[in-house]
């Protein structure tokens, strides 16, 4: 039998995911004070009508859940699915104001692959949009990339009993410190940290190539953020290709490489064990894939003659392959021209995408872990067979400290990479039903289910609701890594068919 | 007859000297008489690579001095494509379009690469004429009153909410 929740469970809910509201909104400050400084009176209004109306929100629900109960694990997974609808939709209340958003749906589906760290933009003329507004894009890349959780756990709520699952429930099922809020702490030290030296770099590399001072931080700071977010998003149109610049595009490649490892790699760094590097079971899966998928690349492309000359093909094929595994989605060439690039180019672009960065990182996809995990797990079954019966086989994997491979690691990495794989079917499916091309469909949904943001030209403001609304779903899942998502329908159906 | 003759021959050279310029004009200078959309490039890349192009659009972001050269990001509505040309060919450009700004609308005549050798494999314009068709200005985006009045509606809403709210969460500290 199915018990509903009771009016209590709905209230403690109500009560975090308000907090949750409040704290998230308090960030728009950041692009209303950019809006002011650049005497952008009407994004400033953006600012202030986005701010009050997600306040309201979150007040309201505050005084309505009033409760000192602690959360559950349960309900500690449903704030966090419900938060991120919820902030997502208030955060798109300024861009579509801004009047660059078709409608609320193209506004709605930006914030939503801001947070997810995505990248598939429907904004228009971007080439025109205030510094307001592009400071809040970027700003919710930055923040969804950290996770909204880790804010409010940083910022707002204590490390209570509920405080872990939501963390977990954010898709970060590893703690680097004994303490959630001390490993929320040091996820935004390591992140603050970058964001001073990586917009220092960019701006001056941005400078020494032309673009102006003042603009050229600013710029620096917002390609950082979606780099190190491996989000994708950029102030201009042409993505990357904007800057025409080979040092440009580097710094890039390192900040997105930095993006997609592990923070407790990073941590292991920090703290001196520069060894933890090399051995890492996700650094050497992340090196073989990405050495794979760039051969699939390079094999595809010189067959075709597009980019004969080694500096062509580092910076057109090794630079998205790097882009599409860490899940940056960042382009220096048009997306209609990856269809020049054939089907093994563009099915190597697709695994990268697919596997993604690593786990407790900013990346999205599968996971190296998984994948290493399940590789191990591979090998272990090989030897088995090989072995007599009466042979005891074990699998170990290093991963900041030497590990034993089990059947519940294995299971459980098996589980998400078929969760993921048939998420990037699934719209796949849609694509097609709606009469785009099978390869360019999968493309597209994996691209968005990985929350990687490249695409080969099916994104766009005049593509069909349905598709939007799809893609927004597979950012959204792909993004919680399902466990959290799966837990809210299932609140929900206790809701609506309990006892 | 005499005059005839002479007439007819001269109608002979001149027809001769069509043909050879429309065959001349389509084989090489096809692409010169109407400016291409940034859309006809993209989707067609093949057919106008190394040939000369004319593209017309608006200077956007920032004009990237690079040596003798500089970079151009060229918005024709659709897409922006990158020119590079020398600097003393772009003398005439004022403005480049941003939020605060409408940029120069520009006609630029040069080689298109779907793949340019020289720029590590960039989508690119090589243009050897920039000429500045409409100069482009500043930009004041008037006030929206209508924005004004739901800012301040809602701020009133927002400090009645706020303000009931620490009302109530001191009156539930003070019971504790």
């Amino acid at each position: 039998m199915i018990l509903r929740p009771q009016v209590s469970d709905l209230k403690v809910i109500g009560y975090y995911t308000g907090r949750l509201i409040i704290g998230l909104s308090l960030t728009m400050l950041i692009p209303l004070v950019v809006s002011l400084v650049s005497k952008e009176w009407n994004p400033a209004l953006d600012f202030v009508i986005g701010l009050a109306s997600s306040l309201l929100l979150g007040f309201i629900l505050m005084l309505i859940c009033y409760t000192s109960r602690e959360l559950t694990w349960t309900q500690g997974m449903v704030v966090v699915s419900l938060s991120w609808i919820l902030v997502a939709i208030v955060s798109a209340i300024p861009l579509y104001m801004s009047g660059h958003w078709g409608s609320f749906l193209d506004a709605l589906f930006d914030s939503v692959s801001g947070y997810a760290t995505a990248g598939l933009a429907l904004v228009q003329d971007l080439d025109h949009l205030s510094n307001g507004h592009n400071m809040w894009r970027h700003l919710i890349m930055y923040l969804g990339g950290q996770g909204i959780v880790v804010i409010g756990l940083t910022f707002l709520l204590g490390g209570g009993r509920g405080a872990f699952s939501m963390y977990v429930g954010e898709a970060r099922d590893e703690r680097i410190l004994p303490n959630v809020v001390q490993t929320a702490r040091f996820i935004w030290l390591v992140s603050l940290v970058y964001l001073v030296i990586g917009t220092f770099v960019l701006g001056i590399t941005a400078y020494l190539g032309g673009v102006a001072p003042p603009r050229a931080f600013l710029h620096g700071m917002w390609v950082f953020m979606a780099a190190w977010d491996t989000g994708g998003y950029a102030p201009q149109s042409q993505n990357i290709l904007y800057y025409h610049s080979l040092p440009f595009e580097v710094v890039t490649l390192c900040i997105m490489i930095l993006g997609a490892l592990n923070f407790r790699l990073h941590y292991a760094i920090w703290s001196g064990n520069k060894k933890e590097l090399w051995r890492n079971i996700e650094v050497t899966t992340f090196s073989f894939t990405l050495l794979v998928t760039f051969i699939m690349v390079s094999i595809g492309v010189l067959g075709r003659g597009i980019y004969p000359e080694s500096i062509m093909l580092f910076r057109k094929g090794f630079y998205h392959v790097v882009s599409a595994h860490t899940g940056t989605g960042y382009q220096t060439i048009y997306p209609n021209q990856f269809a020049e690039w054939g089907g093994l180019a563009l099915t190597g672009v697709i695994i990268a995408m697919a596997i993604g960065g690593g786990a407790c990182s900013t990346a999205g996809g599968i996971k190296v872990l998984r994948i290493g995990l399940l590789f191990k797990a591979f090998l272990e079954e090989i030897k088995r067979l090989m072995s007599p019966e009466s042979a005891v086989i074990i699998q170990k994997f290093h991963h900041i400290k030497d590990m034993l491979l089990n059947d519940k690691l294995v299971r459980n990495a098996a589980l998400i990479t078929i969760a993921y794989l048939v998420l990037y079917f699934a719209g796949s499916v849609i694509g097609m039903l709606l009469g785009y091309p099978a390869l360019n469909s999968l493309f597209e949904s994996a691209s968005a289910a990985a929350n990687v943001g490249l695409s080969c030209g099916i994104t766009s403001p005049s593509m069909p609701a349905l598709l939007k609304i799809t893609y927004i779903i597979q950012m959204w899942t792909g993004r919680l890594e399902f466990i959290s998502v799966f837990v809210f329908i299932g609140f929900i159906i206790t809701v609506l068919r309990g006892k | 007859m005499i005059v005839k003759k002479v007439y007819s021959l001269q109608f002979t050279v001149y027809s001769l000297f069509m043909v050879l310029y429309t065959v001349h004009c389509s084989l090489f200078t096809s692409c010169l008489a109407q400016p291409i959309s940034s859309t006809e490039l993209l989707n067609s890349t093949n057919q106008y690579n190394n040939k000369i192009v004319v593209y017309e659009g608006e200077v956007i972001g920032d004009i990237m001095e690079r040596g003798r050269f500089a970079w151009l990001n060229t918005w024709d509505g659709t897409n922006a494509i990158g020119i590079w040309c020398p600097r003393e060919a772009i003398r005439d450009v004022r403005y480049a379009g941003r939020y605060g700004s409408k940029g120069d609308i520009i006609t630029v005549r040069g080689v298109f690469h779907k793949a340019c050798l020289l720029h590590g494999g960039d989508l690119d314009i090589h243009a050897d004429e920039v000429i500045v068709h409409t100069y482009g200005s500043r930009i004041t985006h008037p006030i929206d009153s209508g924005k004004v009045r739901t800012g301040i509606a809602l701020a009133l809403v927002l400090v009645i909410v706020s303000g009931w709210w620490f009302v109530f969460i001191s009156k539930r500290r003070k019971k504790k």
